[in-house]
């Protein structure tokens, strides 16, 4: 009696397990995208600095290039070569991060490319820390190698938030982040807000400016690359008509005198035509559509400029 | 380790991988169980397991002594009493009344530094320090009253205290509910496997689902993140009503659902306590293993309400302020203390002056005023220092009816609204036969667990640590 009883009862615990199962994978495969998914961020943040892959091509900046710029679309535009978008939040232009370039540039192709995407901010001493790349850089290895192998496993169980369920298929408000192949973050934010950008900029250039010796050190670097034969290009970003008149107001950035210095050292620069027709979700950083449109442009420019392809 | 985290997956597999082999031989189901206890515990820092050790051997030896000479009784009781409060004033006190004793000089402008000169190792708090101390000395004091006949196998006291289900946040385990059940090898039938299994689940649920994704907006709350006034925080304290509900009744339940799994059984800790009518119903149904254990050994041993009116009183504030004083060395866990002390003082002033008939609108005042002022003493409960408690108490009591922060806290809204839910549908499905009976139907709780399951995977909250380890 006693273990039909027992049976019965293994059985019904078998039976709802398999229910479980079951339940857990229909909402796993049906589930609404996450507005931003933690488990891929670290993944992607992980891959971009550790990853060992060699490029050639290497977009090197701050968070309006790692939001603005596809390297997928600019590759196909460039005949698949291959490219990197190599952009880390306050990302400057320093030995720190021309280091990690010239070990993720591959120096046995035909093609080796320097991108340069230049922001008022990245020249100032604060992004001069590049503290987004060194936290990343200084992981320990056990964490780097569950942040690329183990928790993507998990993904399929990431939270589902009540928000997301009940705007299924609809507009919903967030901050949205999709995380592609090889550093592009496409973004896109509901409701926009031109503001947030404006009014962060504004407090941070209170007491961090653009400096000489900064520009001189990138001066110095391209005259290197350019010696050891890597084109280099570097272009200003598209923002905000607003952001670039605060940044130009505030930050001591004289575009000008930069482009100037960057042709002198053996650099081209990159004139954006229409910077201002592309839009921005928060003033600073580019929505992904027009990240899109924007890399299709580039492409179509450094295509033609390359001196071996 | 902690119940909701991987290694505690790995650990609770292999646990019950080993246990079916060891459960019928005598010793060595007491040996896997010890040592596993200290895995588990050791898992926070291994270096508290021997506080755990002294405490045990200590209460071993004091009931064993007290058996043996009847005529040292008392000594024996004293000495495990003071080595045990000793280490626990020392662990989780000492910073608390070095402070006050620094601030009492300076009252007189002496400068003392006691509380700055104290060693380092008195400002770590052993996980779980509260809880197996009281179940430690329940033991000897039972013994020394003669309400129990100690054990002589070591292996099965320190079985008792460490077990790890209930060793790091209860529920209070006493030795006359438990050693019986270790000296026989437990079978677990059919329908204790099942009852284990939902106990387990409901656990992860009001933990994982509930509690968690609550403390969201209570965190931001507390942190002083875009508050509000008015009905802001009587929605923060209403869900950190809930929160600290599910979180520690989460614990509770999964902790009788493993013990269940292995044969054994722990009393209830929770019943409802939001259904209560008084407060004192309140604390018949709420962490019911402590607050039994300070009406058995505080509040009785003072006289209980044997002793006249004003010694009532004053035993209820005692016995109450004890209590929030064991939940940590803060002045805001005194004045809770205190203030449920207070509210029973009253609430037992009021019940013998006036007898109202009992009546379903009566019920509903009761049960209502009682979850507000529950909810009011939260504030106590869970504020970081007297400032903050004077101004959420400010702000609760302005008159403000903005619920645009709703909006933004979406997410913990819906959450607070399946806890009161989860709570409130209780009382109509206790009632109704015809819902009770379609709930037990095998079909419909296998769907039931089932979808508690995927909700535990897909709407869990941001993980968080269980709040009573704190204690």
């Amino acid at each position: 009696m006693r273990t039909k009883e027992n049976k019965n009862y293994t059985v019904r615990f078998l039976i709802t397990l398999a229910m479980a199962s079951l339940l857990i994978f229909i909402i796993g495969k049906n589930r609404p995208e996450p507005i931003s998914s933690q488990i891929l961020k670290e993944k992607f943040w992980s891959d971009k600095v550790h990853s060992t892959e060699k490029f050639e091509i290497i977009f090197s900046g701050d968070s309006r290039l790692y939001r603005g710029i596809d390297p997928k679309t600019v590759s196909d535009r460039v005949d698949g070569l291959s490219v990197l978008n190599f952009g880390f939040s306050s990302g400057g232009h320093n030995k720190i991060i021309f280091d990690e370039v010239n070990n993720k540039l591959d120096f046995l192709s035909k093609t080796k490319v320097v991108v340069l995407v230049i922001t008022p901010h990245s020249l100032t001493p604060n992004a001069q820390e590049n503290s987004h790349f060194l936290q990343e850089m200084q992981r320990n290895e056990s964490d780097i190698f569950n942040r690329r192998y183990i928790n993507p496993f998990f993904n399929f169980f990431e939270p589902i938030k009540p928000m997301e369920l009940l705007q299924f298929k609809q507009e919903q408000s967030g901050y949205f982040e999709r995380f592609n192949k090889n550093g592009w973050v496409a973004s896109w934010k509901f409701p926009t807000n031109q503001q947030v950008g404006i009014q962060k900029y504004a407090k941070d250039f209170e007491n961090n400016k653009v400096k000489t010796s900064i520009l001189k050190e990138l001066y110095n670097q391209i005259r290197v690359w350019e010696d050891d034969g890597i084109q280099v290009f570097a272009f200003r970003i598209p923002s905000s008509i607003e952001m670039e008149k605060l940044e130009n107001d505030l930050s001591n950035f004289d575009e000008k005198e930069l482009i100037k210095g960057i042709e002198n050292a053996g650099g081209e620069w990159i004139r954006i035509d229409k910077r201002f027709e592309y839009n921005s979700y928060d003033g600073s950083h580019l929505v992904k559509s027009d990240a899109i449109k924007l890399s299709e442009k580039l492409g179509d420019i450094l295509k033609k400029r390359f001196k071996n392809l | 380790m902690a119940f909701n985290s991987f290694p505690f997956l790995i650990f609770i597999l292999l646990f019950f991988i080993v246990w079916p082999f060891v459960k019928r031989k005598q010793n060595l189901r007491f040996v896997l169980l010890i040592s596993s206890s200290f895995v588990f515990y050791g898992w926070w820092d291994w270096r508290f397991i021997f506080l755990i050790i002294i405490s045990g051997l200590v209460d071993f030896f004091a009931a064993w002594a007290i058996e043996k000479y009847r005529a040292w009784g008392k000594f024996w009781l004293t000495l495990s009493i003071l080595i045990n409060l000793g280490m626990l004033s020392i662990f989780k006190y000492s910073p608390f009344f070095a402070g006050i004793i620094d601030q009492v000089f300076g009252l007189f402008s002496i400068a003392t530094e006691f509380k700055h000169n104290l060693p380092e190792f008195t400002y770590l708090l052993p996980v779980g320090i509260s809880f197996y101390t009281f179940q430690s000395m329940s033991y000897t004091i039972d013994v020394y009253r003669s309400k129990l006949k100690p054990t002589n196998n070591i292996l099965h006291f320190f079985s008792y205290l460490v077990m790890f289900p209930q060793l790091v946040a209860g529920p209070i385990v006493r030795a006359k509910d438990f050693l019986y059940q270790l000296k026989t090898s437990r079978e677990v039938s059919g329908l204790e496997f099942w009852n284990g299994i939902k106990l387990i689940i409901l656990g992860y649920f009001q933990k994982m689902v509930l509690a968690d994704n609550l403390g969201v907006f209570v965190d931001n709350a507390f942190a002083g993140v875009d508050n509000g006034i008015g009905i802001y925080w009587w929605t923060v304290m209403a869900c950190f009503t809930f929160q600290i509900y599910f979180d520690f009744s989460g614990y509770t339940q999964i902790a009788r659902g493993l013990a269940k799994l292995m044969g054994y059984h722990f009393r209830m800790n929770f019943n409802h306590p939001y259904l209560a009518l008084s407060l004192k119903d309140f604390w018949s149904r709420w962490h019911i293993s402590l607050s039994t254990w300070f009406r058995d050994y505080v509040y009785i041993p003072l006289g209980g309400n044997k002793k006249g009116l004003f010694r009532t009183h004053l035993n209820i504030w005692i016995t109450m302020i004890l209590s929030g004083l064991w939940h940590g060395a803060q002045l805001n866990f005194v004045l809770w203390g205190a203030y449920h002390g207070m509210v029973l003082s009253l609430e037992r002033m009021l019940h013998t002056r006036f007898k109202l008939k009992e009546t379903v609108l009566k019920r509903v005042f009761d049960s209502g005023v009682t979850i507000i002022l529950v909810t009011i003493g939260w504030v106590l409960f869970r504020a970081t220092s007297v400032n903050q408690i004077v101004q959420i108490l400010e702000n609760l009591f302005r008159f403000d009816f903005n619920f645009e922060f709703m909006t933004i806290f979406f997410n913990s809204m819906v959450f607070l609204v399946f806890a009161i839910l989860f709570e409130g549908l209780y009382p109509v499905l206790r009632k109704r036969k015809s819902v009770r009976q379609f709930l037990k139907n095998k079909y419909i709780e296998s769907i039931v667990i089932a979808f508690a399951i995927a909700a535990i995977i897909f709407l869990r909250g941001p993980e968080k640590e269980f709040i009573y380890f704190q204690f």
